[in-house]
């Protein structure tokens, strides 16, 4: 059963998926449904083990080109809508023991190439508009699969959250006839304090406004609005800049470090959306080695968070972490 | 039966799952011959340091070449 219900206090759609409560559970590691298969082995999703990076489309999905026809029928107050959109898996590595943070950084150039032709042959489908690059990392975070590996769903909507960064950003344009995302990484980088790492194309930084401790944006230095507006020089740097934020990360509690990794574009929906600016945020759930910070009755509840550390700290702490990255290829 | 395209340094191969109706991509890319440019943040090596380890390709701030 899957299908969209509107939520009318919310003004927002909620996805019912029920096959995902059967979706594989922390298998052991000769049962990885994202590594190769070997031979003689039991057959996992991807039979060859040619291949740099793979996607492929989730068995389990929440959305897809072909719904099924709702479980239910809608009525005024309680819409109900087919659940169309894709829903992808993105291994980024045959190899199940790595992350994207042990990955070589010319790894994780070649995943930023695949997630700009996921981006431009997703975004090109008539029923998707909006597409939701991401990666859940981490038993922390409720990740079902340790293989490295991140995902992409392809909405039939503009999701609430990008919907209210594009109002944002259009009063600020409106206003100013300047970028919000412009303004603040100006604002950034005249302060200095928040800032984790730079390169020639991209800032790494801790918001002024940061909600978890471990908040961190990548936002690209040019006024670029999604993944195919950027230079094969663009892709690079952006490939350095997460190679050395993952292994801050990582070497800040040394342990694999939990995140949630999501990729805000400009919508897909025929709209030019000038006003938006392409960036990356990290939500890590650790407030410290051992301490998870939980969205509890205010966060969840009222949708105000509490953050127990300032940024300009964090950052600090980040920043000392930051090595050079150095390409062998 | 599978279907492939190339972007570039990037050769893509797409194939039917095993159930037959999901897609599977696979995704290559040719070795390049010229190392990238050096940028901000980046430093572009032909080789790696001698005392570099396997998987690491990182060096301390300062510490680069």
């Amino acid at each position: 059963m899957s299908e969209l219900r509107w939520h009318p206090l919310l003004g927002e759609w909620v996805a019912t998926a029920t096959l995902r409560q059967d979706r594989t559970f922390l298998p052991p590691p000769d049962f990885c449904p994202l590594c190769p298969t070997k031979p003689g082995g039991f057959p996992t999703e991807i039979p060859e083990s040619d291949y740099d990076i793979a996607v492929f489309e989730n068995r389990f999905p929440s959305l897809s080109p072909n719904p099924p026809e709702p479980a239910i029928e809608g009525s005024e107050l309680y819409p109900v809508e087919k659940s169309y959109g894709e829903c992808e898996v993105v291994v980024y590595s045959p190899n199940h023991s790595s992350t994207l943070a042990r990955e070589p950084v010319e790894q994780i150039y070649k995943l930023v190439q695949v997630w700009t032709d996921r981006y431009k042959e997703l975004s090109a489908l008539e029923f998707v508009k909006y597409v939701f690059i991401f990666e859940n990392k981490g038993e922390a975070i409720g990740v079902t699969l340790h293989h490295p590996h991140g995902q992409i769903y392809a909405y039939p909507f503009v999701p609430p959250r990008i919907l209210r960064e594009l109002d944002q950003s259009k009063k600020h344009n409106d206003e100013t006839g300047r970028c919000l995302f412009c303004d603040i990484l100006k604002a950034e980088q005249a302060d200095g304090r928040r800032i984790v790492t730079e390169n020639g194309s991209f800032t790494a930084y801790i918001p002024f406004f940061a909600r978890y401790p471990y908040e961190l944006h990548i936002i690209s230095r040019r006024h670029l609005r999604d993944l195919n507006e950027m230079t094969p020089e663009e892709q690079m740097d952006l490939a350095g800049i997460l190679k050395q934020v993952l292994v801050a990360f990582d070497k800040l509690f040394d342990i694999s470090f939990p995140y949630m990794m999501v990729l805000h574009q400009r919508p897909s929906d025929g709209e030019v959306h000038n006003y938006y600016h392409f960036h990356i945020e990290f939500y890590p759930p650790l407030r410290t080695a051992t301490k998870l910070k939980y969205l509890a009755g205010s966060e969840t509840g009222a949708g105000m968070f509490i953050n127990d550390t300032l940024a300009e700290d964090k950052a600090a702490e980040l920043r000392n972490l930051i090595e050079t990255v150095i390409w062998r290829q | 039966m599978a279907q492939s395209e190339n972007v570039g340094q990037m050769k893509k191969r797409r194939v039917l799952m095993a159930d037959g109706r999901r897609y599977l991509i696979y995704y290559t890319f040719e070795k390049r011959s010229e190392p990238p440019a050096s940028t901000d943040g980046f430093a572009a090596l032909d080789n790696p340091p001698a005392n570099s380890e396997d998987s690491e390709v990182l060096r301390k701030e300062g510490e680069n070449v």
